[in-house]
């Protein structure tokens, strides 16, 4: 057994066990912080997708987990508040609504990727930031719902068969798209397709100079990963009942960005523990001091400077999955 | 004589002040071997990026198998059957010989949008990829990481990589540069056994393959062909001795 599939063992077998233990150690918050992990993981997991494996540094991706999230609880509003919504009664069916958010976030991908991707490097990081931040003021000025005080929602979407409202099956539910949707990142990165996408991070020029166009494999990645992004953002809603314009805030970008490079870049599963890390940190480093960041901080830049590949890189290998 | 597939007419690029192409024609005829020579700053590279599209000429045509492919983009030009290797390498580090032979054969139609299925498991671009690499001397480091392969390996695999897509036209690039004269004979001997197959446009420093291997040698100069001949004729020419062979000496 490789070192990586020893890994993926041990946490799969952790995350699925939260749920007994917390309740045999009467801790029920525990599922909760478990569940708030799972859920970051998917967007930390998706952002690596294009950070690790393509070198596109974006740092707008918070503007997916958003508006995700923000879908969910728009929809929601007017099915409850009987106020159709361009002639649309509303529903509060998963397998409607899930789709729909993705699409939006499919489709604010597809727009802000062709442009950002007419640019590289820094260029890059700075229109998606902007485009994050056009995100972010117009959710705070959409005083219909919530505006900055963010929107309220009365109940989780129902799926068929499974009970949502159950906080255990949530969780379990949040578990498996993560499961799904980190097994299908190895799928892509391993593909045709990740083979031309992770050439263009590795040298543009030979790719190029072989007959490959670069904005189409770049923007297919970048799309992929939104829709990623923007189902953590639907779970998110899911989970809180809750949505505020902080979920499109800039340092949400940064602090997925951190999971990932705290986890290990191009790893795929690191960002996973990058995430778990960070969360954990956040909770026991916020219980302790309200200014949790200037302890956080270093935490973070020492990881960063001597762990190279993160805190799974030397065990679950780069790239190379 | 029979149709060129690569012709140059009257190509000309200047930066500035500096004519770094100047007013060039240039033919390459099926199956042969033309050599590119001429002495550093002669405008060689600025030759082949235009050929290849990484620049735009200022004036002048360049045909491709009878077609005009002067305004077209570098990546419509490869899947034409343009296949390059690069002065200094470019490959990708992080892949394996293997996968840089695979990524050249995936490229050719201009890469697939398929996320499932996994080109190491394709099995005739497997076995025809450990072919090239094999002919390109490359056989049992196969699975090794670019990054960790020797400085002559690399240029092997730089070859393996454009040769693997059977291209119309193969440029070279200078490929014995960095080569000592083991690796380099070696490589001689390969393109030696692929002239015929491919027409191939070489530009070189290492007279010594040149002369071995050319049909046809054109000698640049300050952005001008100022001889176009043999190899035999580029011997006995005083004014190519003079602006180039007398240096090499």
């Amino acid at each position: 057994m490789t070192s990586r599939s020893l890994v993926i063992l041990i946490g799969l077998a952790l995350l699925a066990l939260v749920p007994p233990v917390a309740g045999a150690l009467g801790m029920p918050a525990l599922q909760g912080t478990a569940t708030r992990i799972v859920i970051y993981a998917i967007a930390a997991v998706s952002l690596d997708l294009i950070l690790g494996y393509g070198a596109m540094v974006s740092f707008g991706h918070a503007m997916f987990f958003g508006l995700g999230g923000y879908a969910v609880a728009i929809v929601a509003y007017h099915t409850n508040m009987g106020q159709p919504l361009w002639g649309w009664e509303g529903t509060n069916a998963a397998l409607i609504v899930w789709p729909l958010a993705l699409a939006a976030c499919g489709l604010l991908a597809v727009v802000t990727g062709w442009f950002a991707l007419k640019t590289a490097g820094v260029q890059f990081i700075m229109i998606t930031l902007a485009f994050a931040q056009m995100v972010f003021f117009i959710l705070v000025s959409l005083q219909m719902y919530g505006g900055d005080d963010g929107l309220m929602m009365d109940a989780r979407n129902a799926l068929p068969l499974i009970d949502l409202t159950d906080n255990r099956t949530f969780y379990y539910v949040c578990l498996a798209v993560l499961v799904g949707w980190t097994a299908l990142c190895a799928s892509i990165v391993n593909s045709r397709f990740g083979l031309v996408f992770q050439a263009l991070r590795q040298s543009e020029r030979r790719a190029v100079n072989l007959g490959i166009r670069p904005l189409h494999f770049r923007l297919t990645g970048f799309v992929l990963s939104a829709l990623g992004t923007g189902m953590a953002g639907v779970l998110w809603a899911n989970y809180a009942l809750f949505v505020t314009p902080d979920m499109a805030a800039w340092s949400k970008s940064g602090e997925f960005m951190a999971m990932v490079v705290l986890g290990g870049l191009g790893t795929l599963i690191g960002p996973i523990a990058g995430a778990a890390v960070f969360i954990l940190l956040e909770q026991l480093l916020a219980g302790w001091t309200e200014h949790w960041m200037i302890i956080m901080g270093p935490i973070l830049t020492l990881i960063a400077l001597f762990g190279q590949r993160g805190l799974l890189g030397r065990w679950v290998g780069g790239r190379r999955g | 004589m029979a149709d060129p597939i690569l012709s140059i007419q009257g190509l000309r690029k200047a930066f500035g002040a500096l004519v770094a192409t100047d007013g060039v024609s240039l033919d390459v005829r099926p199956g042969e071997l033309h050599a590119l020579i001429g002495p550093n700053g002669a405008g060689k590279s600025t030759l082949i990026a235009q050929i290849c599209g990484d620049l735009r000429p200022d004036a002048g045509r360049i045909v491709f198998a009878g077609e005009d492919i002067t305004a077209l983009p570098a990546h419509l030009r490869a899947r034409r059957g343009l296949g390059r290797s690069f002065q200094i390498t470019q490959l990708c580090p992080d892949f394996t010989a293997l996968e840089n032979v695979l990524l050249s054969l995936e490229a050719m139609n201009g890469g697939s949008p398929d996320i499932f299925s996994n080109p190491r498991r394709n099995a005739a671009n497997v076995a025809a990829a450990r072919g090239w690499l094999d002919r390109a001397g490359l056989a049992g480091f196969e699975d090794r990481v670019v990054a960790r392969l020797a400085h002559g390996q690399r240029r092997q695999l730089e070859i393996a990589v454009a040769l693997a897509r059977a291209p119309r036209l193969l440029l070279l690039d200078e490929p014995m540069a960095g080569m000592g004269p083991e690796e380099s004979a070696a490589l001689t001997a390969l393109l030696q056994g692929l002239k015929g197959d491919y027409p191939i446009l070489l530009v070189e420093h290492d007279m010594d393959a040149v002369f071995a291997l050319a049909d046809g040698i054109s000698v640049l100069v300050y952005g001008r062909v100022i001889f176009t001949g043999t190899p035999a004729e580029i011997r006995a020419h005083p004014e190519v001795r003079a602006a180039y062979l007398g240096e090499e000496a």
